[in-house]
């Protein structure tokens, strides 16, 4: 959490979004209220199958972890 | 008759010969992570293989167990040397290993093994002389990096129904 052993504030989290396979942009994750969760809203236009990549990076020391989501709207 | 004596006699020589100058030598592997503590039970453990660096043969594997170590001690007291940041319950892995001579040994480490899409590997070598066990201090202390991402939502391979809107993606996020 912000101002936490592990200031949420020192890490950069975001999504990597794809669109079918095609990048269409990165969205900025901020502290969602939560120890340790993250949250950002991402708006989605047409229907297609999307994945999004999230990383998360301490710039101060390089460490980074990620994970990856798809789902489908229709 | 005599060559099968002679040959059984021979083999018990040997094996006699093999007991005495293999030394057991023990090493614990501590495993910690990058900015955080030790990667024990909680997160299921690194798995460790202890191998010749040269010949690759595996001379011992297992698990870290153990708990994640003192806080205060590890993200607090300031470094000193000679002041190791484990103690007694933090996680490890412990093998003996039956060495006769000198052997380059490759320590590698894998996890965490409960959360196996943000798992690392880490490794090192470092040379080993029976009898001269690794097992004080930190002993052979391991760091991995990394951050253990989930994504919490939309959940996986969701159908979002209605067309346009906006989808929230939340992540938990937290160190190894």
């Amino acid at each position: 959490m912000p101002g936490g052993m592990w200031d949420a504030n020192q890490i950069e989290v975001a999504a990597l979004l794809q669109q079918n396979g095609q990048r269409v942009g990165v969205l900025p994750m901020q502290y969602a209220g939560a120890p340790s969760q993250f949250s950002g809203v991402w708006r989605i236009e047409e229907a297609g199958v999307y994945e999004a990549t999230v990383y998360a990076y301490d710039a101060t020391n390089g460490n980074t972890g990620i994970d990856r989501v798809t789902f489908q709207v229709q | 008759m005599k060559a099968t004596h002679f040959f059984l006699g021979l083999c018990i020589v040997m094996l006699g010969y093999t007991a005495t100058w293999a030394v057991p030598t023990h090493i614990t592997v501590r495993v910690k992570t990058k900015d955080a503590k030790f990667l024990g039970t909680l997160m299921g453990g690194a798995s460790v293989r202890l191998t010749d660096a040269q010949t690759g043969e595996l001379l011992a594997q297992g698990l870290t167990v153990g708990g994640t170590g003192n806080t205060k001690q590890i993200m607090q007291t300031p470094i000193a040397r000679g002041m190791p940041l484990s103690d007694e319950s933090t996680a490890k892995f412990t093998a003996t290993i039956d060495i006769e001579v000198p052997r380059l040994i490759e320590v590698s480490a894998r996890g965490p093994l409960a959360n196996q899409q943000a798992a690392n590997t880490v490794s090192a070598t470092q040379w080993v002389v029976p009898g001269k066990h690794i097992t004080d201090g930190d002993a052979w202390m391991l760091e991995l990096p990394g951050f253990a991402v989930d994504v919490i939502a939309p959940s996986a391979a969701a159908t979002l129904n209605g067309g346009a809107q906006d989808v929230t993606i939340t992540a938990n996020v937290v160190m190894m």
